[in-house]
């Protein structure tokens, strides 16, 4: 900007002068272009609310709203009821003989999961498997109402990783998916389809990695404390230390040796020099094994000599500090070792959290047994656990109902043959008698297969047909499936400000010529019939 | 003022209306244009258009008027050139192993453990295009013996690559390859890009006598993709019939099983043939065959035809005195017959002149590709061999077998211009005269007026390393478009 | 001692057992129905069945007097006739088809098929009432198929067909080892030897039947380059087939080329991906009859009607599904004069569900076969159900 030409076009003087209300033009200007030019900042400006009206809305909170609106911004339902304000500068859209319903929820899917992975390690995540451009696979999903899963790693035995819940909103780079939990639980499969010894296996090595995880714990705690009194009694060193400096100070001059000899050695009556400002001495990682305080000194380094139990160390010492007379003095006095800090287990804070509450379990279990084996691991390390598979969980229901735990189903109906499988046992209503008992469940894809992960509502219609005491299946879809997997409280339903998950439908989802029109996820118009192509973009 | 430019704008419209009443509209015609225009049969065209119309050529020429309503497809700095047509392409089928795919034969070989020879055994199947390549259990075939009951689908004999098809019999000119091949395959889109727009689906050579080809068009709706359903039947003369054999020499082969079988040599290969040939011929004249490897009737039958010259003979040979053995053959039986592959004919002139014995010379190589690299036969493999044929004045034309993309039929055609052929000759060779071998030479080949409308536009010179085909069309139907949109 | 007092204590209870089965039959004379499917497919409302001897003796739309014992469902319930399943295993065991022979017409399934198989029952109670099991795809001409009934009724036909369809196979599994044919170029010049000398008059009767036209013919197409090999193979004469496949194929319509073969699709699952889904919808607005296999019980009992619920979805007019599920089964079988639809002079093979059986939540309430009721929906009967798998 050029004031001076301003000046000499206007010719007016600026600086503390006569100003012109003209001449803030330019700069208020540039401002304004530097702010619009964010995108964000625009979004928010010129975003207008979408406006649905005269749809049905199941909203899955209280009663269906026959001929009700529903008005979307930013992602989530600014309002929702029969009669709505209508904002100023908002987009309406005509539902008249049309559906609403929440978004489906795929409570145990595959959903993206690249094919091959699997991953036998607390520490790997299913996050890392996903992938994100699979986009005929999600239009499909969308296209049958599916808008959010719960994604696990897949991995076949024991404890395999941390699976996370993903919504399906569309990117503008083209690919999908929004994480709404990265760790949303902590998945361990008892791999029912194998043989006895292998369960057996995978349930002790299940068992052992939490029994390492509190070993781990007791050692982190161990350490705390005896780095704390080490600490402390540096401080109480130090303190006599400067004391007996004091004392010491005219004897210095006398002693040459102290002169020629190593810094290390610690002289007569003084304590030892405190420690050195920098890390621990390399020596304390060498030794991997941290099942105790392993102290060990090399003779080059450190400025701490070695307790009396290592007789080699003393020896050394004496044989190599000969001349260090004033070292034997120091086997008089107590001699303090730092402690040294345990390897980080990355693999045991995984698990510790989920001890702690912090991270929810997720169990894979299809055989009685091994659901009884379950709930035994809960109940020994206190984990807060959901059961998936559960094929034979209606001979085990009032142990669920007891243990509070809510069940995941998978597939309603299966092949008619007798296959001798985890799935030998499985009946199509297993889920009455969950009811029965009060044990909260609901069905899922089955966590298995990526393809069947669309069909989530389809599934929840058999085992409404199969389970008499199911009658309406869309709950099984959006708010037990919201609830068993703890997202808020506007997930699964349609309430004023919660997510603009929803799908449109041409009539009662349950209709079997009832089609689905348009899917909002987040907001953002994520599947249009017959213009599948048109996904990514925003709902303008 | 808006009054009077409504006034305008009504009699601008009253005009056009008017104008497109009377002005005759060919809504099915397709003009193409190009900087050179390759007619094919010698004659080129600078700035030339093709005036295409009902899926014929209606006219060709330059600077003609273009008439209302057609679709012009114009590539400026491009070249026109009828479709090539491929004479001997080796087409990709689940039960016949296709090495087309773009990895190299010892990518797609799998390692499987024999459990009779307890040793690491290797067969091949064609990787991505095979469907069953994935099907393979151990001790399905083993590579030195030929261990039996290998799935249809994958290599089996002593050569991980043998080509396998109808394994009842060494003589199936009663078998059609139409029945094998699947129409929907992505190897006919691969062709169509290489600019390849008719081809003749060539029979396996496992067999001594192998099925009868069929001409497909690599695209175009399905219901006119074939045609000529039943074409000339398939004949080798080498070491490929009998590799299926092998596993019956001793000591390897133990218990006879349903693959046992002759020939296991050069001699047994044209002994098959020999017998086939005159049981057939007995059978005719009333003298009941009988022994081994009498062929069945349905197989006399279709020879009886090949004998008389009502169906075509091909026959395939590599080397030189295979060459010569099968002219002799030929020569027995009286059967005019066409020579393909013909590795080593550069030495073979002169008995290929005499014996009128047109060529479908090809693939070019030095480093023989595909299942060719198992065969001892192409060590005489040489680069002139073409142009010693077209020299010579024997009717050639060129194939790509089973080679594409890069590879393709459009590479051949390079490689034969920079090794020595004149590029007219080698248009010729992937046009006219493969059309004029099968038999349609009448409908497809060159782009003259009546003639059906297979054309390919390239983006600059048709054979040049630097062009590729734009536009392809079959029958005036566009199959192909890469020009950029807008 | 005391067995010799057992015995003919023994032989009393069972016959008081015997004939209180026999009483225990119930069978209605009457249905009222809220619903009904009519013969073009759509649901129709208020029905009134009248049963006699195990066949519908009449249909009469609205309410009729009643006479005997009525059975009265509303509620928005629906009658359907029992569905058939034409792609069933039911009742077999193990290997389904002799292989040793490429050309085996003599076969016939009925001798593979355990009528007592516990897995009846389990295809009853998903509504499933007539089944037709073929031998395996292992052979070009493997036999005839046989039809039958999942549930038997004393003094009616269990068995209602045992001499046909006649039952082709093209693709990969005909290929079997030591023996021809290996590949398709043999498979098809086999079966077209086989089919011109049966024309001729020459081979198996039932050849010479199939291509006279008074026997028809199923093929088993495992790829689509199958299903145009076999409209090419069987097009001429009087030869009528229809075709089994469970791909897809979206250029079917210009190969069809004017004529309508039915075409059995699915069974569709889960995995099924959208392109077969939809090609089954393309088929049917192109007027080719279509019929869902159900696969059981290899797939579950359920899967007719799932797989006539996906192909509604993805765009199947759904009357057309309704009729896959029903009529165009029972003709393919060559038992619709049998089964297959609410006509009177058919058997009175019922089912009624709670709601459209193209909702997947619909219950399935009672089924009768031949006029008795075999199924019903109550507490006893769930237990029972339980442990019958």
């Amino acid at each position: 900007m050029e004031w001076n030409g301003l000046v000499a076009a206007e010719g007016i003087l600026i600086h503390g002068r006569r100003r012109s209300a003209r001449l803030y033009y330019r700069p208020v200007l540039c401002v304004l272009a530097i702010i619009l030019s964010y995108d964000a900042a625009q979004a928010q400006l010129f975003e207008r609310a979408l406006v649905f009206q005269g749809a049905r809305l199941v909203t899955m909170s209280g009663d269906p709203i026959e001929e009700g609106s529903l008005i979307v911004k930013g992602g989530r339902i600014k309002q929702i009821g029969s009669k709505v304000d209508v904002p100023f500068l908002s987009k309406t859209f005509d539902l008249a003989g049309k559906t609403v319903t929440p978004g489906f929820i795929d409570s145990w899917s595959a959903l993206g999961r690249l094919a091959g992975s699997s991953s036998a390690d607390p520490t790997a995540l299913a996050r890392d498997a996903f992938d994100a451009y699979a986009k005929d696979a999600f239009q499909d999903a969308l296209r049958n109402g599916l808008t959010t899963v719960y994604v696990g790693t897949g991995g076949s035995a024991g404890i395999t990783g941390v699976g996370m819940v993903m919504r399906l909103v569309p990117r503008d780079d083209g690919a999908i998916g929004e994480v709404v939990s990265n760790d949303a639980a902590l998945c361990i499969n008892l791999d029912s389809g194998a043989s006895v010894v292998s369960r057996l296996k995978t349930y002790r090595s299940v068992r052992k990695q939490f029994k390492d995880a509190m070993k781990y714990r007791q050692l982190l705690e161990d350490y705390e404390e005896e780095l704390k009194e080490y600490l402390e009694k540096l401080e109480e060193r130090r303190e006599e230390k400067s004391d007996s400096e004091d004392k010491e100070d005219a004897k210095e001059g006398d002693s040459e040796e102290d002169v020629d000899e190593d810094d290390e050695s610690t002289p007569d009556d003084e304590p030892p020099p405190p420690p050195p400002p920098h890390p621990d001495p390399p020596e304390d990682a060498v030794d991997k094994s941290t099942t105790s305080v392993i102290h060990r000194m090399s003779q080059d380094e450190s400025s701490l000599d070695a307790d009396g139990d290592d007789q080699e160390d003393d020896q050394d010492k004496e044989n190599g500090d000969k001349e260090d007379g004033e070292k034997k003095d120091d086997e008089d006095e107590e001699e303090l070792e730092k402690p040294t800090e345990p390897t980080p287990d990355r693999k045991s804070n995984v698990l510790l959290r989920a001890i702690d509450h912090e991270l929810p379990v997720r169990i894979s279990a299809h055989r009685s047994a091994d659901i009884i084996n379950a709930l035994a691991l809960a109940e020994e390390f206190n984990l807060d656990i959901i059961l998936e598979g559960a094929t034979e969980a209606r001979f085990v229901a009032n142990q669920l109902s007891d243990a509070g735990v809510p069940v995941v189903l998978g597939q309603a109906v299966r092949s008619g043959r007798h296959v001798d499988n985890e799935f030998r046992r499985h009946v199509h209503d297993t889920g009455d008698a969950l009811s029965e008992a009060g044990v909260r469940w609901t069905v899922s894809s089955g966590g298995q297969s990526p393809q069947a992960a669309r069909f989530v509502g389809i599934n929840a219609q058999l085992a409404a047909a199969h389970n008499r005491q199911t009658s309406d299946w869309l709950r099984l879809v959006t708010t037990d499936a919201a609830e068993i997997l703890g997202l808020s409280h506007g997930s699964g339903r349609l309430v004023r400000g919660g997510q603009a998950d929803f799908v449109i439908w041409s009539g009662d989802p349950s209709d079997p010529a009832s089609r689905v029109e348009q899917v909002y996820v987040a907001g953002k118009l994520a599947y249009e019939a017959k213009n599948a192509d048109a996904a990514a973009g925003g709902g303008r | 003022m808006t009054r009077g430019r409504t006034q305008v704008t009504g009699a601008v419209l009253a005009a056009l209306v008017v104008l497109v009443g009377i002005t005759p509209i060919h809504a099915d015609d397709i003009v193409v244009k190009a900087g050179i225009l390759y007619v094919g049969n010698g004659q080129t065209i600078s700035d030339g258009m093709l005036i295409l119309r009902d899926g014929r050529v209606a006219q060709v020429g330059q600077s003609l008027p273009v008439p209302k309503g057609a679709l012009v497809i114009e590539v400026i700095l491009g070249s026109i050139t009828p479709g090539l047509i491929d004479a001997n392409a080796a087409v990709e089928a689940d039960d016949t192993i296709m090495l087309s795919s773009p990895k190299s034969a010892r990518d797609v070989l799998h390692d499987f453990f024999c459990p009779r020879h307890q040793r690491k055994a290797v067969m091949g199947c064609c990787g991505s295009t095979c469907s069953q390549a994935l099907r393979h259990a151990s001790g399905e075939a083993c590579s030195e013996c030929g261990f039996p009951n290998a799935r249809p689908g994958l290599a089996v004999g002593t050569n991980p690559t043998s080509i396998l098809a109808e394994d009842s019999s060494e003589v199936i000119p009663h078998t059609r390859v139409i029945d094998s091949v699947d129409l929907r395959a992505k190897d006919f889109d691969r062709l169509l890009r290489g600019g390849v727009t008719t081809v003749f689906v060539a029979p396996d050579s496992a067999a001594v006598i192998s099925s009868q080809g069929a001409i497909v068009r690599t695209g175009g709706a399905i219901d006119r993709r074939i045609l000529r359903e039943t074409d000339a039947v398939k004949a080798t003369i080498g070491t490929e019939p009998s590799w299926r054999g092998r596993g019956n020499r001793r000591p390897w082969r133990q218990d006879v099983t349903f693959k046992t079988r002759r020939p296991t040599t050069r001699m047994g290969v044209g002994w098959v043939f020999r017998k086939a040939m005159y049981d057939s011929r007995g059978d005719a004249l009333g003298i009941p065959p009988h022994g081994a490897d009498t062929p069945s009737q349905a197989a006399m039958k279709t020879l009886r035809k090949v004998l008389n010259g009502e169906i075509p003979l091909r026959i395939q040979a590599r080397q030189r005195h295979d060459i010569s053995t099968a002219c002799r053959l030929a020569e027995e039986f009286s059967i005019p017959f066409v020579l393909e592959e013909a590795t080593e004919a550069h030495h073979c002139i002169e008995e290929l002149k005499r014996g009128g014995v047109a060529v479908i010379y090809g693939p070019i190589y030095i480093n023989a590709p595909g299942h060719r690299a198992w065969s001892t036969e192409v060590a005489g493999a040489r680069l002139h061999t073409m142009k010693a044929l077209l020299d010579a004045g024997i009717d050639t034309a060129l194939t790509a077998h089973e080679l594409r993309d890069e590879d393709g039929l459009a590479r051949q055609a390079m490689y034969a211009i920079r090794f020595g052929v004149e590029p007219q000759e080698v248009l010729k060779a992937v046009t006219a005269t493969p059309a004029r071998i099968l038999g349609v030479g009448d409908e497809l080949g060159t782009l003259e007026p009546g003639k059906r409308a297979d054309v390919v536009v390239w983006s600059g010179q048709p054979f040049e390393a630097t062009s590729m085909p734009v536009v392809v069309l079959i029958d005036g139907e566009i199959v192909l478009d890469r020009r950029k949109k807008g | 001692m005391q067995s010799w007092i057992r015995q003919p204590g023994l032989t009393i209870i069972c016959a008081l057992i015997l004939v209180g089965r026999a009483w225990g039959q119930f069978s209605p004379d009457m249905m009222v129905v809220d619903r009904f499917l009519a013969p073009d497919g759509s649901l129709q409302p208020n029905i009134t069945l009248i049963l006699s001897q195990g066949k519908i003796k009449s249909v009469r739309p609205g309410k009729v007097a009643p006479a005997g014992q009525v059975v009265v469902h509303h509620s928005g319930a629906v009658v359907f006739p029992g569905l058939i399943d034409v792609r069933s295993t039911l009742g077999t065991y193990g290997a389904t088809s002799e292989s040793a022979l490429a050309i085996d017409p003599g076969a016939s399934a009925v001798d593979l098929v355990d009528a007592t198989h516990r897995d009846f029952r389990s295809a009853v109670r998903a509504g499933v009432t007539t089944v037709m099991v073929a031998p395996a795809a292992n052979n070009l001409v493997s036999g005839v198929a046989v039809t039958l009934k999942t549930v038997a009724i004393e003094g009616h036909d269990r068995f209602l067909r045992t001499d046909g369809p006649l039952m082709f196979a093209l693709g990969s599994s005909v290929w079997q080892p030591e023996r021809a044919p290996t590949s398709r170029i043999g498979s098809l010049a086999m079966m077209r030897e086989a089919l011109e000398d049966a024309q001729a008059g020459r081979g198996h009767e039932r050849l010479v039947q199939f291509m006279a036209g008074r026997l028809e013919g199923v093929v088993l197409c495992e790829k689509s380059q199958d299903v145009s090999a076999a409209l090419r193979t069987f097009g001429g004469g009087s030869a009528r087939i229809s075709i089994v496949h469970a791909g897809e194929m979206h250029d079917l319509a210009a190969e069809l080329r004017g004529k309508r073969p039915t075409i059995v699709v699915g069974p569709f699952d889960f995995e099924t991906p959208p392109g077969t889904i939809a090609f089954a919808a393309a088929l049917a607005r192109e007027k080719v009859p279509v019929v869902f296999a159900g696969g059981s019980p290899g797939y579950p009992y359920d899967s007719i009607r799932i797989s006539a619920a996906l192909a509604v979805r993805y765009g199947m007019n759904p009357s057309d599904a309704r009729l896959a599920m029903t009529k165009r089964p029972a003709e393919l079988a060559g038992v619709g004069d049998r089964v297959g639809a609410l006509r009177p002079g058919l058997d009175a093979d019922l089912v009624v569900f709670s709601d459209d059986p193209l909702r997947l939540d619909a219950r399935v309430l009672e089924v009768y076969v031949s006029g008795v009721r075999v199924f019903r929906e109550s507490a006893a009967w769930v237990e029972n159900g339980r442990s019958m798998r």
